[in-house]
């Protein structure tokens, strides 16, 4: 979340840049984790927060010849490790994720939510080094796992039936044009077959609708437990000669939901490594550590929060004392604000942040 | 387009199994279309759906043999999930306990809606050459001799009823218009 001092500024540029932002959120940034995804929930992918990787481009393999395929085409015939290469998959899902059935998952839910995220970089210059991370991230508890929500699944399954039921209709009325399965018709049988489907009046945006409620309202304050390990390091030559231990990073998250209004969340991040930009020299590894608490009351379309921050190790120490809240105006459209009193050493100043979300339809 | 799979038709009924991969739940239904390729076959559409517990089997209508030729094509909807939005789904057909073979459709969904659409997978069933119907038979411990048995019986009955007159090829239907004292 960034912070702006007493500005309220809300730009066009703003709009636009955040609604990339909300299309590229997951199913679990509904409710609080919104909120606090940005700074200290534990990352998707810690191995690209680790290098301060773009997360755009991510690479999300779902079997193993996909993983190695494009591990493949990242790395050219004379580098051993890639210049920029980010990955991050369920190593569950990637074995066994295409003859996983949902009662395999449910028997090892903790198993197939664990997350290996794989990144590299590399500067331009001639001293620059090859950086690599490698995290695993675990989450422990998670009552808003959709695939092993009884509500979501029970919406899920009406949609589908609806679904499948509209394509056998399709099939019914090809049957009856002659049309042979799996022959694509010719216009004129299309055109007979757009008129038939559209006299049927199949709908099935309140489904949709109900699948959507179903994931948002009855998750926004769940219990949660999230943690991350990643180690970095790097080497001067893209060979992975001579490479060095950069440091290690870990994060927790754990939620507290006080049903129906409340949620308290804490979430810690420590980590004893170099500095990223650190690329030639070999300044010594110096320890960080944040920690949050924060407290959440209202629902999923409003809330307020009060929370506070603290950041320390070998550097200038932080703290920070916050309050605000998150408007949702309509489906499109969510209101973040908030304001405190920040502390850099003994240094203070008033903090304040105003965003507008903008979730682009059908994102 | 369709995969063809080949099965004995001197064996068992014939069962589909249906299966959706990646942890998710969804549904599917199954339409069986005679070797022209768009006669329904009656009871289709058969199907289900892909939860926690099912077994999703479904056995085809007639013997065996009825099922020559026929196209069976799976319409299945599934739930995706973020951030993959992968889908698998599967349908194995079945006999006597063994699966003969699968058709499979996987992928990673491109729309942004919470669930995949399938009408990709067609399987069409093709009865194996007489020769190979019964090694077939051998391969599962029924004797040769008990298969050239029911086709000499088989041949049997049609010579028969070829060569006599058509009211005698209704032996029950005499029976019982000499009961009731009718003519015939």
């Amino acid at each position: 979340m960034r912070r702006y001092q007493m500005s309220l500024a809300v730009s066009a540029a703003l709009l636009v840049g955040l609604a990339t932002n909300a299309a590229a959120q997951d199913d679990k940034t509904a409710g609080s984790a919104k909120f606090t995804k940005a700074d200290y929930a534990v990352p998707d992918a810690p191995a690209l927060k680790m290098l301060d990787v773009d997360a755009s481009k991510i690479l999300r393999p779902t079997s193993v010849k996909s993983l190695t395929a494009s591990l493949a085409s990242a790395t050219d015939y004379v580098s051993f490790i890639p210049k920029a290469f980010a990955v991050e998959f369920s190593p569950g899902l990637l074995i066994d994720g295409e003859n996983l059935s949902a009662s395999d998952y449910e028997k090892r839910s903790n198993w197939y939510r664990t997350r290996l995220s794989l990144a590299t970089k590399r500067g331009d210059g001639a001293s620059a080094r090859t950086n690599i991370a490698a995290a695993l991230r675990f989450t422990l508890q998670d009552k808003s796992d959709l695939r092993t929500d009884p509500d979501y699944i029970r919406n899920l399954l009406a949609l589908t039936d609806f679904k499948v039921d509209s394509m056998v209709a399709v099939a019914q009325i090809k049957a009856a044009e002659r049309i042979p399965v799996g022959q694509a018709p010719t216009e004129a049988q299309q055109k007979k077959i757009t008129a038939a489907v559209a006299a049927l009046k199949l709908d099935s945006k309140p489904l949709i609708q109900a699948l959507k409620h179903a994931k948002e309202e009855e998750h926004w304050n769940d219990d949660v437990a999230d943690m991350a390990f990643g180690v970095r390091g790097s080497s001067p030559d893209s060979t992975g000669k001579a490479s060095r231990f950069d440091g290690v990073a870990g994060w927790l998250t754990k939620g507290w939901g006080f049903r129906p209004n409340f949620q308290l969340l804490f979430g810690a991040r420590g980590a004893y490594e170099r500095l990223l930009s650190d690329t030639a020299t070999k300044n010594a590894l110096r320890g960080s550590g944040d920690g949050i608490v924060q407290l959440y009351m209202g629902s999923n379309q409003y809330k307020v929060l009060a929370e506070a921050q603290a950041t320390g190790g070998e550097m200038i120490p932080k703290w920070l004392l916050n309050a605000g809240g998150e408007l949702h105006l309509s489906a499109l459209i969510w209101i973040n604000a908030s304001a405190g009193y920040n502390w850099e050493g003994s240094k203070g100043k008033f903090v304040s942040s105003f965003k507008v979300n903008f979730n682009p339809p059908g994102s | 387009m369709a995969k063809t799979i080949m099965f004995n038709p001197l064996g068992g009924v014939l069962s589909t199994r249906s299966e959706a991969g990646q942890g998710t739940s969804g549904s599917y239904r199954l339409m069986i279309f005679e070797r022209d390729g768009f006669t329904i076959v009656p009871p289709s559409p058969i199907g289900g759906q892909f939860k926690a517990g099912a077994t999703n089997v479904d056995p085809l209508p007639g013997t065996a043999m009825h099922n020559d030729g026929r196209f069976i094509q799976m319409l299945a909807s599934v739930g995706v999930f973020e951030p993959e939005r992968a889908y698998a789904l599967h349908l194995a057909i079945v006999q006597d306990g063994h699966d003969l073979d699968h058709e499979d459709d996987t992928g990673t969904d491109e729309g942004g809606g919470p669930t995949h659409e399938s009408d990709k997978i067609i399987v069409h069933l093709i009865a194996k050459p007489p020769q190979a119907a019964m090694n077939a038979r051998n391969s599962n411990s029924v004797s040769l001799l008990d298969v050239l048995k029911a086709e000499a019986l088989e041949k049997l009955v049609e010579t028969v009823a070829a060569a006599l007159p058509p009211a005698a090829s209704a032996p029950a239907a005499k029976k019982t218009a000499k009961k009731t004292g009718g003519n015939s």
